[in-house]
């Protein structure tokens, strides 16, 4: 009896042996099946993602060749099909019943493939054309009587112009009345931003060159507008704006959004927006863990407090900033840019650093994305006021070569800890330009990537930015965003052979006719 | 009485058949499974390597920081994958357009393959003026 039950008992173990391996084979086979399901619609996925895209950019592309208003007919529009699998995209039109006037289209696409779906929207807007207008502040001259020009140039010309001076004014302390300048005392220009019809903003400060007179310290910042009117005698062309109040800090920054408000920061903590509507300042409410860029764990001690060095707005009157705080004494400084839209405050995703490393042997740049905080200090953060692009500049000690990055918003994440203005940044296609200057013996290039002292972007997607030389005149470069790559402009006449350019700003001039161009606004 | 009467040749050698059959099956699935999921790792970096390949693309296009974004077949960083972009007109509409057909392929070969695989994606980018 016990050797059958023996035997049963062995056949028993086998079966159970067998079925085990039986078990373990199925377990795995699913695996390997759900892993493949996985890719395979991972791929679908991104086919359908592309598939909204060509749907919305091919739907574009017939509004654009659209003669009239007559929307409908651009309703649907199928897509042919693609190889081993039907995909379908469509688009369709949608016009928000907050936009007044159709001069902005939400489009909405969906791709399917192989049972996957993304759908796609995008923002499509008629603008008026736009020349863009380039300012240039050029300081000159020896110490003692340096001089400070704003020259200027449309996107057309090749050669800088000399715009006429605001008169030689200052407001002495909580007078708010102008007076002639002091002896000895000079006005500095700083931060010229021009609008979309033509009109010039920039900061006058007074400055005195004579060092044996006492410096006059209570004298604020005045603001100036000039108004390009060639039918208006020069001197009446600069009309004086309204002080923001009897504080004496300098006044750092100007921006200005399209509808022509003027953004003003004022020392490090204060931004104050004169409305084009009422001509009255008002002052933004400035939100401390907003502009620490969502870093809210930080205990802030009094001189940890973030502040704001550089401003600019957008199409839709969003102002963005740069702050900078430590996270705790003798750490390194820390920058973040911020989002002021929508009476709110947000903070922008910083970017994944690159730096670009040049091979002593080959000269070639290489990129190399930097983990970890090795120099987290954006600086020179300027906006592409047609598209809403962000431009900042990065430096990292050591390497000549900065890194300009991109960042074009997406959507606002209002659950984070601090509200959330999410985008995508990219350090692709904009690398610094080369090193050229202008020498008693015409231009030298050397193949050096370079850092850029001030930048901005004019009304018609034009950054420039400037090349500081400590031996010659400094170099403005043109990047065309949209068609071309970095060129440098003709140097400014009449300056000497070692004229600094301080400051930068850009504008625009409307010329006729109507364009239509499009803004992505998220990628589902 | 108690038989003590061990187990025969048979019976062992049909023990053995059966205990070896069953782990060779699971052996060889196990060899099969790690087969496949090395080329579901591959695809996987493949899917991956398409979309940024065809995003790098439509950034190219649609700023017109370079000419012509088409390129032949080019190693891609990731070591073993080859990448390639064909960017065209859309016949009907003509080069003037703005609008441009781009399709993005990766290829690759799995370990121990001769076979080489491939996918790919295509997209319309309108060109910014």
């Amino acid at each position: 009896m016990t050797c059958e039950r023996k035997r049963g008992l062995a056949l028993l173990t086998g079966v159970f042996v067998a079925m085990v391996c039986y078990f373990l084979a199925t377990v795995v086979l699913a695996q390997v099946s759900q892993d493949f399901g996985f890719t395979r619609s991972d791929l679908d996925s991104v086919k359908a993602r592309y598939l909204a895209q060509a749907s919305l950019n091919k739907g574009l592309h017939l509004l654009n060749q659209a003669s009239g208003p007559d929307w409908e007919r651009l309703y649907t529009e199928p897509n042919p099909p693609f190889r081993e699998v039907t995909p379908e995209g469509w688009f369709e039109l949608a016009i928000r019943p907050d936009i007044k006037d159709v001069t902005k289209i939400h489009l909405l696409a969906t791709g399917q493939v192989g049972g996957h779906s993304q759908k796609i929207q995008m923002l499509v807007r008629k603008k008026p054309a736009v020349s863009g207008l380039e300012y240039a502040v050029l300081t000159d001259g020896p110490a003692d009587h340096r001089t400070s020009t704003i020259y200027s140039k449309s996107e057309e010309q090749l050669d800088w112009s000399a715009v006429s001076s605001p008169p030689s004014q200052f407001v002495p302390g909580h007078t708010r009345e102008a007076a002639p300048l002091p002896a000895g005392n000079t006005l500095q220009f700083v931060s010229p931003e021009g609008d979309i019809n033509g009109k010039l903003f920039v900061v006058a400060r007074l400055v005195n060159l004579n060092p044996t007179l006492p410096p006059t310290t209570d004298s604020p910042d005045v603001l100036w507008c000039y108004t390009p009117n060639e039918a208006v005698p020069p001197a009446d062309r600069w009309q004086r704006l309204p002080q923001i109040d009897d504080e004496t800090s300098r006044i750092r920054d100007l921006a200005i959004d399209q509808d022509a408000n003027l953004y003003a920061l004022r020392g490090n903590k204060d931004i104050f927006k004169l409305a084009v509507s009422s001509h009255e300042w008002t002052r933004l409410p400035i939100d401390a863990p907003a502009l620490q860029g969502g870093s809210g764990s930080l205990s802030l001690t009094t001189n940890q407090e973030p502040y704001l060095f550089n401003i600019a707005a957008d199409e839709d009157g969003a102002v963005f900033a740069l702050t900078a705080y430590r996270a705790a004494p003798d750490t390194p400084l820390l920058t973040r840019p911020v989002a002021w839209k929508d009476d709110h405050w947000l903070a922008l995703n910083p970017p994944t650093q690159v730096e670009f490393i040049k091979d002593p042997r080959t000269g070639k740049y290489s990129r190399r994305k930097i983990r970890g905080v090795k120099a987290d200090t954006l600086r020179h953060l300027t906006v592409d006021r047609r598209t809403g692009q962000v431009f900042a500049e990065q430096a990292f000690p050591g390497n000549p070569a900065a890194t300009i990055y991109r960042f074009t918003p997406q959507e606002i994440v209002p659950d984070s800890p601090v509200p959330l203005l999410k985008g995508v940044w990219n350090a692709d296609p904009l690398p610094p330009p080369g090193m050229i200057y202008r020498s008693g013996s015409g231009w030298t290039r050397e193949d050096d990537w370079i850092a850029l002292a001030h930048n901005t972007v004019d009304q018609a997607s034009n950054l420039l930015g400037v090349y500081h030389s400590s031996r010659f005149s400094d170099t403005i470069f043109q990047c065309d965003l949209t068609q071309k790559g970095w060129r440098h402009l003709h140097p400014i006449a009449g300056g000497s052979s070692t004229s600094d350019v301080s400051a930068l700003g850009g504008g625009g001039k409307r010329i006729p006719g109507l364009t239509t161009q499009y803004l992505p606004i998220t990628h589902d | 009485m108690i038989s003590r009467r061990a187990f025969t040749l048979a019976e062992v050698l049909v023990f053995i058949a059966i205990v070896s059959i069953a782990v060779l099956g699971v052996f060889s699935i196990q060899a099969l499974s790690l087969r496949y999921t090395q080329y579901n790792r591959s695809r996987h970096t493949a899917v991956t390597l398409l979309a940024s390949t065809l995003s790098a693309s439509q950034c190219q296009l649609e700023r017109a920081f370079y000419a012509d974004p088409s390129h032949p077949r080019t190693p891609s960083e990731t070591e073993g994958f080859e990448t390639a972009v064909i960017s065209v007109y859309e016949p009907d509409l003509g080069p003037a357009s703005n609008l441009r057909r781009v399709e993005a392929f990766v290829y690759w070969k799995d370990a121990g393959e001769t076979q080489e695989r491939s996918i790919s994606a295509w997209t319309y980018v309108y060109r910014l003026r």
